[in-house]
């Protein structure tokens, strides 16, 4: 059940998409996501799926891989594209039952059902390409400007280093605790919903109290080391703005740009 | 602190895998969110949920939007649920919050009709969203608070 485990969806492949610098990824993605707020219409839909297209064929990622990351959320695309085409007031194209189809609802609906699916494969793409280490590194650096206004920039991202770290282990132990209790006459599959989510008690408690001895001995194992937190720490990998890095995150500005202004 | 934040993080990161289906929906019964109770036993879950709803959101979730805003949600759920741990205002919390923040950016997302603050789609999100968790987090986390308290780990 819980075998088919592949922490975030990384695919751990050489490509010059992968060998970016994750803090250039990650400002591009934002870039180009905040750029399909600033399109209507399908001409800047299309140049930014067609960017998205040459990065997934620099990246050698196979299309099939964006396509399953889709997959978990067909019903919301679907809930999306249905909502507007029947909820939309206009010229009446078809009628299904008491429902009608119009020709405003048509073009709305697929506008939409476009920016979401383009959302998640930039996501996707970002996701595949850079392993978490490398995204919670990224994430912390560009983050750092923040710390004089408070963030734990360093904080938050050794947070994040432990839970990818623990990930595993807490999966393989709820597995472990559900089989336990199963033996002991627990049911996790019947009743309704609020009876369902009670006899997730005898799971999460015993889950919860081995996560805390974990903790307890990760810290004393991290004091034991000398951690003191960000200040004075080296890597052993620092992360660095290559030229090409500038390259593509200017190319992507200035696509950016372009595309927000004349479409 | 940060190992038993980052553990924390790491349970709910687990949840929502285990029970993947139902978690990532427009109605959906994400039961990791019964661990938003958490703040009002343990200071470290505040930066934990946060972190967590971040690496979840990140894995299975709506893209970006709900990457940042989602967690920001969360973040500023758990703030308030440790701020008012000793009233029941605390349970209501994750509730509130996450029903009209979350319900608002998934209505502007999706592109839904009724751009009007109270408009009929944002309601209807708001009210979807508010009930999963209301469920979730009366259902589990209230018996799970109880039971933590007598047999938990100490702060």
């Amino acid at each position: 059940m819980l075998n088919d485990l592949t922490i975030g969806q990384y695919l751990p492949l050489d490509s010059p998409v992968h060998r970016l610098d994750p803090r250039t990824k990650l400002l591009a993605v934002t870039l180009l996501v905040a750029l399909l707020f600033f399109v209507h219409g399908f001409a800047g839909y299309a140049l930014v799926a067609a960017f998205l297209g040459m990065a997934v064929a620099l990246s050698r990622i196979s299309l099939r891989y964006l396509i399953r990351g889709l997959r978990p959320l067909w019903l919301i695309i679907a809930i999306t594209l249905a909502l507007h085409l029947f909820m939309t007031e206009g010229r009446v194209l078809a009628y299904l039952g008491p429902l009608k189809i119009t020709h405003e609802g048509l073009i709305r609906g697929l506008l939409m059902t476009i920016r979401l699916v383009l959302l998640i494969a930039l996501t996707s793409l970002l996701t595949l390409s850079t392993s978490p280490i490398a995204l919670t590194d990224g994430i912390e650096s560009l983050l750092g400007p923040f710390r004089r206004f408070g963030v734990p920039a360093h904080e938050l991202a050794m947070m994040m280093t432990i839970a990818l770290r623990f990930i595993p282990t807490l999966l393989e132990e709820a597995e472990k605790i559900m089989k336990a209790q199963m033996a002991r006459g627990a049911d996790f599959e019947s009743g309704h919903l609020m009876q369902r989510a009670k006899n997730l008690v005898p799971l999460l408690v015993p889950l919860f109290v081995g996560a805390f001895r974990r903790a307890d001995e990760l810290a004393t194992a991290m004091e034991a080391r000398c951690y003191r937190g960000g200040e004075g720490r080296t890597k052993f990998r620092p992360l660095v703005m290559r030229r090409v890095d500038w390259v593509a995150l200017g190319a992507t500005a200035v696509f950016a740009v372009v595309v927000a202004w004349r479409f | 602190m940060v190992a038993r934040a980052g553990l924390i993080a790491a349970i709910y990161v687990a949840l929502c895998w285990v029970l993947k289906p139902i978690s990532f929906n427009v109605l959906q019964f994400r039961v990791a969110e019964a661990l938003t109770v958490l703040p009002i036993l343990y200071a470290e879950a505040v930066p934990g949920l946060f972190v967590g709803a971040l690496l979840a959101n990140v894995i299975g979730g709506l893209g970006i939007w709900d990457i940042v805003l989602g967690s920001l949600a969360t973040l500023l759920a758990a703030w308030l649920t440790r701020r008012y741990r000793r009233s029941w205002a605390a349970y209501l919390s994750p509730i509130l919050v996450n029903a009209v923040i979350v319900g608002w950016y998934l209505t502007y997302l999706l592109g839904l009709p009724g751009p009007k603050l109270l408009g009929s789609a944002f309601l209807g999100a708001a009210l979807a969203i508010g009930v999963s968790e209301a469920a979730v987090v009366l259902a589990l986390g209230v018996p799970l608070v109880g039971f933590l308290r007598r047999t938990g780990p100490r702060c």
